[in-house]
């Protein structure tokens, strides 16, 4: 019923797919034309060097007000109009915009430097860390301070903050000098879109959008994904004294498919927790791994963070936990008996 | 779908940024309206135009409609979605109430290609009772160290040699004096 053509775009670098639905048949012509359009193309590249992607906000069907206005819609939000403009300004756009009515001699007009989202940015960027710590603390009780910094600094990476940014559609509305904006400036609009939004709205609201799009995250994955502890073993010989592995299995030794399993014990012969590895020291490491998450709490029985909106925490829950740090991985007393 | 690339469009079932677990962002972005104002391919279109337009931007405030009335060209659809692709729709001798139909379709969409659902069912996590390891349904024996025959572990827990071993010593020293007395014998 329908096919994807490859239309190649006049200025485009890349060949952009465009589905196209409701065609039965592809015509004759339809191939060779292609060819023909790769062809030259090909050649232009050849000679005058690669054709930039068209920016979409250069095409004729643009409205700069309407997709900011539905940028804030769609996210289900209240923005204050000028604040939301402000959030997708970069700095560098602003300043190129100040160099260019210097050099026409003509007065800045509603352009200051405080005009990019710089500002925003590092507010939002000081809410959503606030809000993230407050949330792991609230919903990760048995978590060490460490950990939870460690997820902590994953989730407010560039990497993590540009692609939330991207997959929101702001790609198209910044505002920079570049033709692509980098990974720096998509974090940088989703922090000050964060700092608008806290302007605009209340601090519930605010916290509300951060825990959807931040913290969701972690949702499908386990989160002891995000934090894998550095030297396993030797925090948990220090957590429980008397800790004991031993090796509960092995095959396949001498080949390259060796399996080692080592299953660890506390000084009553308890069973805590066991793990698998190529050798008996990774083995050892994940079965050391296995009982601290059983001690922290985010083993795979742990209960699911609570981000839907029926247990998501009220605003007042995460603002206690915002200033209490949870207690340093040396602090930590394992309830044993749970471990069993 | 071309031929070639039928098998390799497969996905399984996931929601572009973990849309739904927090709140639901409506993924289509942007919809451009392509039509004529005298063609009578177009009048559906423009019927829609009409009748349905205004509520339908009502009731989505966060898609952004684009009108782009081109003389002599046909009726067309453009949808954006936040992922970047780009849906095209001809939308010829459509009914306008269709037209609507369409559109609604879309507003609803992830704006993934057409593509093969491999399966109805997602999980990260797969395993209940954890993954089939090679001990999995092995004879747990295997793991219980023999200690009767050990003569390390005997020698430790048992001081007292048992009676195979006070045996085996009898027949030694039987060995040892048959060939003492060998030894004397071919000595005389």
């Amino acid at each position: 019923m329908s096919f994807i053509v490859r239309c190649i775009l006049k200025e485009s670098r890349r060949i952009q797919t465009i589905t196209v639905h409701q065609q039965r048949n592809i015509k004759n012509w339809l191939a060779p034309t292609l060819k023909e359009l790769y062809r030259r193309k090909e050649e232009y590249e050849y000679l005058h060097g690669p054709i930039p992607t068209p920016k979409r906000s250069a095409f004729i069907e643009w409205n700069f007000g309407s997709e900011i206005y539905a940028f804030g819609k769609r996210l289900g939000e209240n923005f204050d109009d000028v604040l939301l403009r402000q959030a997708f300004t970069n700095s560098d756009y602003v300043r190129k915009i100040l160099e260019d009515q210097e050099k026409l001699g003509l007065e800045t007009s509603d352009l200051t430097k405080n005009s990019s989202n710089e500002e925003l940015s590092k507010e939002g960027r000081e809410l959503i860390s606030q809000y993230v710590f407050g949330f792991l603390r609230h919903a990760l009780k048995k978590l060490p301070e460490e950990a939870v910094k460690c997820i902590h600094d994953k989730l407010l990476a560039d990497e993590m903050l540009s692609h939330i940014s991207r997959s929101l559609g702001t790609k198209d509305i910044i505002l920079t000098t570049e033709h692509e904006p980098d990974e720096k400036a998509y974090a940088t609009v989703f922090c000050a879109i964060v700092g608008a939004l806290s302007r605009s709205s209340n601090a519930e609201r605010t916290g509300g959008f951060i825990r959807d799009f931040v913290l969701t995250q972690l949702a499908e994955n386990s989160i002891s994904d995000f934090y894998i502890p550095n030297k396993a073993w030797e925090t948990l010989a220090s957590l429980i004294p008397g800790v004991d592995a031993r090796l509960a299995n092995q095959e396949g030794q001498g080949t390259i498919m060796a399996a080692y399993r080592v299953a660890i014990f506390d000084s009553k012969k308890n069973f805590l927790g066991e793990g698998f590895g190529e050798t008996v020291k990774v083995a050892r490491e994940m079965a050391a791994v296995d009982v601290l998450n059983k001690v922290f709490e985010i083993d795979e029985s742990c209960s699911p963070l609570p981000l839907g909106p029926t247990d998501c925490p009220k605003i007042e829950e995460i603002g206690l936990k915002m200033n209490n740090p949870n207690q340093s991985i040396n602090e930590v007393v394992p309830n044993i008996v749970r471990l069993q | 779908m071309q031929n070639a690339k039928i098998h390799k469009n497969h996905f399984y079932v996931s929601a572009p940024l973990k849309n739904g677990i927090g709140r639901y962002v409506c993924q289509l972005q942007r919809v451009t309206l392509k039509f004529c104002k005298t063609r009578g391919d177009s009048k559906g279109i423009r019927d829609f135009i009409e009748s349905y337009l205004v509520d339908y931007a009502k009731s989505n405030p966060g898609v952004v409609v684009y009108l782009k009335p081109r003389r002599h060209r046909p009726a067309m659809l453009t949808m954006e979605f936040l992922n970047g692709e780009r849906h095209e729709l001809s939308c010829c001798q459509f009914d306008g109430f269709t037209v609507g139909q369409f559109l609604n379709l879309y507003t609803k969409c992830s704006g993934r290609q057409e593509s093969r659902l491999i399966n109805v069912q997602y999980t990260n996590h797969p395993s209940i009772q954890g993954p089939w390891t090679p001990w999995t349904n092995r004879n747990p024996e295997m793991a219980v160290a023999d200690l009767i025959h050990d003569k390390k572990w005997r020698e430790m827990y048992n001081k007292a040699p048992s009676a195979t071993e006070m045996v085996l010593e009898m027949f030694k020293q039987q060995q040892i004096s048959n060939q003492i007395q060998i030894e004397e014998k071919q000595a005389e």
